[in-house]
């Protein structure tokens, strides 16, 4: 008989030992009456001569071996026959395993995505995006993107990459067929996609001579693109669209899902589109080429294999000092210097995530840490009851190593069970996840759970079934069994020893989840800080919509007319209160800067500070709920060239006077040789680049004076903004019918959206230290009250000697207390170091912040002083009588 | 049950069974009786050891068993030696000839040599 017979039929197996044994057994009855015995006799002989056959049996069983696959069988039946029989402890053993190891999993899941698995390109890790930075300014800019120009240089000279491509956001108005629509797009060195590995899925990728001027009209469309605009049409290769009012040839169409960076994520100012609809060949023209061009290119490379990061830094270094050499011969006054830096691509998909993501694994993990504690908890008060049930079964001659596994194998079962449900969270928690997610995290490819999170959802499973079994094992192994039979037979109060581990155990709990909870205030503190912070603009009933004039279609003073009449017939529209137009939001991007100099400045001062240039219409002042400092805003008319600075430019640049001192004073902006503005206001700061950094500096023009194409209308409702949205749009295609308008937004998303990876962490690390205080807090329950179970007979003496309920209680508030105390403080201690940790996630409140730690504090106090209350209740409302008599 | 009996060396059981087995066929009664009867009555096997015995030689493949029809016309478990019971088997008889003759020669010498 094989091991799966016996595994599968273990029953047959009985049986026939059971007949063999029968037989000789019969056969010594019929041995017996052949010697002349009376019938009773024969048997009653037989069965003295047999011995015990049972122990024979057992024996039998032995000798054929613990098959440790049966063996294990038998546990496992064994195991889900015990917990079967408690069907509250089950549920409540694997309802937490399944919460502590879904959350682990789901957290995980995003872990995974973002920071573990592999990009989607070929040989990936050899992928590095090249940044320089000029050391005398690194302060202000730690990186900048590359220079058309320094880009050429370095791609020729260097022999480290095997390929370097540039990048640069490029969108397009979609215009002749159907519905206007904006596009997102880029314009791509030819060889991109060859570097990254992938071309297209139908057509073709750029060619080398479509990266010049002139022949780059061509496009690679995105799968997403085509299927959304054109139906997945395949009749679109090769067909010729109008992309802002130029002729475009369709050459290509990418793979679903491919991954390019999108917004801020290749470099803070080189800003892509929300998603990529259509790349064209970059095509440096001559502009772009010469040395004052901007820098404005990020920049992929491929490094030549067995080439380490640092070494490619250094000869692209040694390229950049030639460059540095060349521009100082033609501007010497310009004393900068240049450097280049490499960053691994993975970084530009996972960026400021890890931090976060990691605070977020750690967290999911203490809850789960403190669920096995709690899960250990739960075992060793089951142990308790069934103390008596091991000690007989030891004194019947089972050997301790076989209880102890036998135990192993409950917590395993629960385990499984626990990890099998958690699966289950974990899927819902995922989907969860990807819907709270900020738009910067790559969460459309979390959505299946792969190889790598089954695999981390079976080891937390079996971590955790040992780690929570191991207490109650461990204590059977110890060996006081025997000491539990002779215990109970005289009716002292039992399990002490099991009671003080479970005190322990629950200060442990506390002390976790105070920790946990600690964090959780401070970035919820933290968070109620960025929020409140003075942005310097209104968030309430204020709608904006991207245009952008075709260059083709519109010059400077076609583009103001537009603009000029479009914000008038807006104004006009009912239910708008103010509208204006500006040529960048706040919050969403520094980009488009400028250097400022005095009026004195007769050559290039590096140290001279950068601002953010707008260009706005007059309304967009009152639109935007900016104040005013000094001075006056901007008029419909102005003659002069004027500019309204920002407060912190005007710190900035007279640090010594008062802001409204600037008004008045003349400055350049861009250029020592352009025209002198004269400041005629200074406005609140307003936050630029996000609630959490600090106004840069920044400047508003005229719209007239310095026209540009891209502007976003801003305007002041009465009521709900986006009911706007329609008459917005019929306005604006009243005066250009082929004009798309990219996005309509309030400012009250724009901000939501700005703080969404704050919330998303602060909800998630909120909801799970909530849970570890949850589970806490049935830990304490669970002590206090299986404590006062066991003193009933004390209480009752007590009671029946003249205590008062308000004794009792207070004794065993007292008892269930002392472990929270010691928790609490064990866990403020470990909450510093944690704080210390998070500093960088903090805002506005220190990692001591009183307000986040008493609350938290208290909180716990509160909460456990309620779980231990409702058992000391009962305690309290114990009838002597009965609790003296009661067992 | 007037003789005195022995105990049995510690696995020596084993050795017997299988020398027993080494006959034919044999359940597991007829085994007890057989090795009572050869010793005459000397060794006296208790069920106690013999079933685990032979469930241990069975499971480590030194026997084989079929269940047969038996002279009391029920079905009896009938255990036959196979080729590694009988390759084994040599061997333990062979040591035990050559613990014994030791034994013996020990025994000997220590009554004829001057004490």
């Amino acid at each position: 008989m094989n091991w799966w017979q016996r595994l599968v039929r273990p029953a047959h197996l009985e049986d026939r030992l059971d007949a063999e044994l029968r037989d000789h057994f019969e056969r010594l009855v019929a041995g017996n009456l052949s010697r002349g015995m009376a019938p009773d006799q024969a048997r009653r002989a037989a069965r003295l001569e047999f011995g015990g056959l049972d122990q024979v049996k057992e024996d039998c069983r032995d000798v054929r071996g613990t098959l440790w696959v049966e063996a294990t069988w038998q546990d496992i039946r064994f195991a889900a026959r015990t917990l079967r029989k408690s069907p509250g402890f089950t549920a409540a053993a694997i309802g937490t395993l399944a919460l502590g190891i879904g959350a682990n999993t789901a957290i995980f899941s995003v872990v995974y995505a973002v920071l573990l698995k592999p990009l989607p390109y070929a040989a990936p890790d050899r992928l590095v995006t090249m940044t320089t930075y000029i050391p005398q300014v690194r302060d202000r800019f730690p990186s900048l993107p590359v220079r058309a120009i320094d880009f050429l240089e370095f791609r020729k000279s260097n022999s480290v990459f095997s390929e370097m491509a540039a990048l640069e956001a490029a969108d397009f108005n979609l215009t002749g067929a159907g519905e206007p629509e904006r596009l997102y797009g880029a314009r791509v060195s030819a060889s991109l996609f060859a570097l990254l590995g992938l071309q297209p899925e139908r057509g073709r990728g750029f060619l080398p001579e479509e990266d010049q001027p002139g022949h780059d009209r061509v496009d690679v469309i995105s799968h997403e693109v085509w299927m959304r605009r054109w139906g997945g049409d395949p009749g679109v290769l090769n067909r010729t669209f109008s992309l802002n009012g130029q002729p475009h040839l369709v050459v290509g169409i990418m793979p679903p899902g491919f991954l390019f960076p999108t917004g801020k994520q290749l470099h803070p100012l080189v800003v892509f589109g929300p998603r990529i609809d259509v790349w064209k060949p970059m095509a440096f023209t001559g502009d772009e080429l010469t040395s004052e061009g901007s820098w404005n290119y990020g920049v992929i490379a491929r490094l030549k294999p067995g080439v380490a990061a640092p070494v490619a830094e250094q000869q692209l270094n040694v390229i950049a000092q030639s460059i540095v050499q060349r521009v100082r011969k033609q501007v010497p006054e310009l004393a900068f210097d240049l450097r280049a830096q490499l960053v691994p691509m993975r970084e530009v998909f996972s960026g400021n995530a890890r931090q976060s993501l990691m605070l977020l694994l750690a967290t999911v993990g203490l809850l789960l840490l403190i669920g096995c504690i709690n899960l250990a908890n739960l075992l060793l008060a089951r142990m308790s009851s069934r103390e008596r049930e091991l000690a007989t079964r030891v004194a019947l001659g089972a050997p301790r190593w076989r209880l102890v596994r036998q135990l192993l194998t409950e917590s395993l079962v629960i385990a499984a069970f626990g990890g099998a449900a958690g699966l289950l969270v974990a899927n819902w928690g995922t989907r969860l996840l990807v819907s709270l997610a900020p738009a910067d995290l790559p969460a459309v490819q979390l959505l299946h759970l792969n190889a790598p999170v089954l695999l981390f959802a079976m080891a937390a499973a079996l971590i955790t079934g040992l780690a929570f079994g191991l207490a109650p094992a461990c204590q059977t192994a110890r060996g006081d069994l025997h000491e539990h039979l002779k215990e109970s037979a005289g009716g002292r109060s039992p399990g002490a020893r099991a009671g003080r581990s479970r005190r322990i155990l629950v200060a442990v709990e506390v002390a976790l989840s105070t920790g946990l909870l600690a964090v959780a205030g401070l970035l919820l503190h933290s968070f109620v800080r960025v929020m409140s912070v003075d942005k310097g603009f209104g968030v309430e009933r204020i709608l904006s919509a991207d245009l952008a004039l075709p260059g083709q279609r519109y010059n400077d003073r076609q583009a103001v007319a537009f603009y000029t009449q479009l914000v008038e017939s807006v104004r006009g529209l009912p239910g708008v209160a103010s509208a204006g137009a500006v040529s960048g939001l706040p919050l969403l991007n520094e980009s488009n800067t400028r250097e400022i100099y005095f009026e004195t400045d007769h050559e290039y001062h590096l140290d001279r500070p950068v601002a953010i240039f707008r260009a706005v219409t007059p309304g967009y002042f009152t639109a935007m709920g900016i104040t005013l400092l000094a001075g006056r805003f901007l008029g419909e008319l102005e003659t002069a060239p004027v500019a309204v600075i920002g407060a912190a430019l005007a710190r900035r640049l007279w640090p010594l006077e008062p802001v409204s001192h600037a008004v008045g004073k003349r400055i350049r902006t861009g250029d020592i040789t352009s025209d002198l503005l004269t400041i005629v206001g200074v406005a609140g700061d307003v936050r630029t680049g996000g609630l959490e950094r600090e106004p840069m500096p920044l400047f508003y023009r005229p719209y007239p004076q310095a026209p540009l194409y891209r502007m976003t209308l801003v305007l002041r409702t009465v009521e709900e903004p986006q009911a706007l949205a329609p008459a917005i749009r019929a306005a604006t295609w009243k005066l250009d019918k082929d004009l798309p308008i990219a996005a309509m937004t309030t400012m009250r998303e724009i901000v939501s959206a700005s703080v969404a990876p704050r919330r998303f962490q602060l909800v998630l690390v909120v909801l799970f230290a909530a849970l570890s205080l949850a589970l806490a807090l049935v830990g304490i329950y669970g002590v206090t009250s299986y404590a006062v179970a066991r003193q009933t007979q004390e209480i009752g003496l007590r009671m029946a000697l003249g205590a008062q309920k308000g004794d009792v209680m207070r004794s065993v508030l007292a008892q269930g207390l002392r472990p929270v105390l010691a928790g609490l403080a064990v866990g403020l201690i470990g909450a510093r170091l944690g704080a210390a940790l998070v500093r960088s996630l903090l805002f506005g409140v220190g990692p001591l912040d009183p307000v986040a730690l008493g609350s938290v504090a208290c909180l716990l106090l509160m909460a456990a002083a309620l779980a231990c209350y409702l058992p000391a209740r009962r305690a309290a409302r114990l009838d002597p009588v009965i609790a003296l008599r009661c067992e | 049950m007037t003789s005195p009996k022995s105990d049995l060396p510690q696995g020596t059981l084993d050795m017997l069974i299988l020398q027993v087995v080494a006959c034919g066929p044999i359940h597991g009664y007829a085994i007890a009786q057989r090795i009572q009867q050869i010793s005459r009555d000397v060794l006296q096997v208790q069920q106690g050891s013999l079933y685990p015995a032979l469930h241990r030689l069975e499971n480590r493949g030194l026997l084989a068993a079929d269940w047969k029809e038996s002279d009391t016309g029920r079905e009896a478990k009938f255990y036959k030696l196979t080729a590694k019971g009988r390759a084994q088997l040599k061997t333990e008889t062979a040591n035990w000839a050559r613990l014994a003759e030791a034994i013996g020669l020990i025994l000997e010498s220590a009554e004829g040599g001057a004490l």
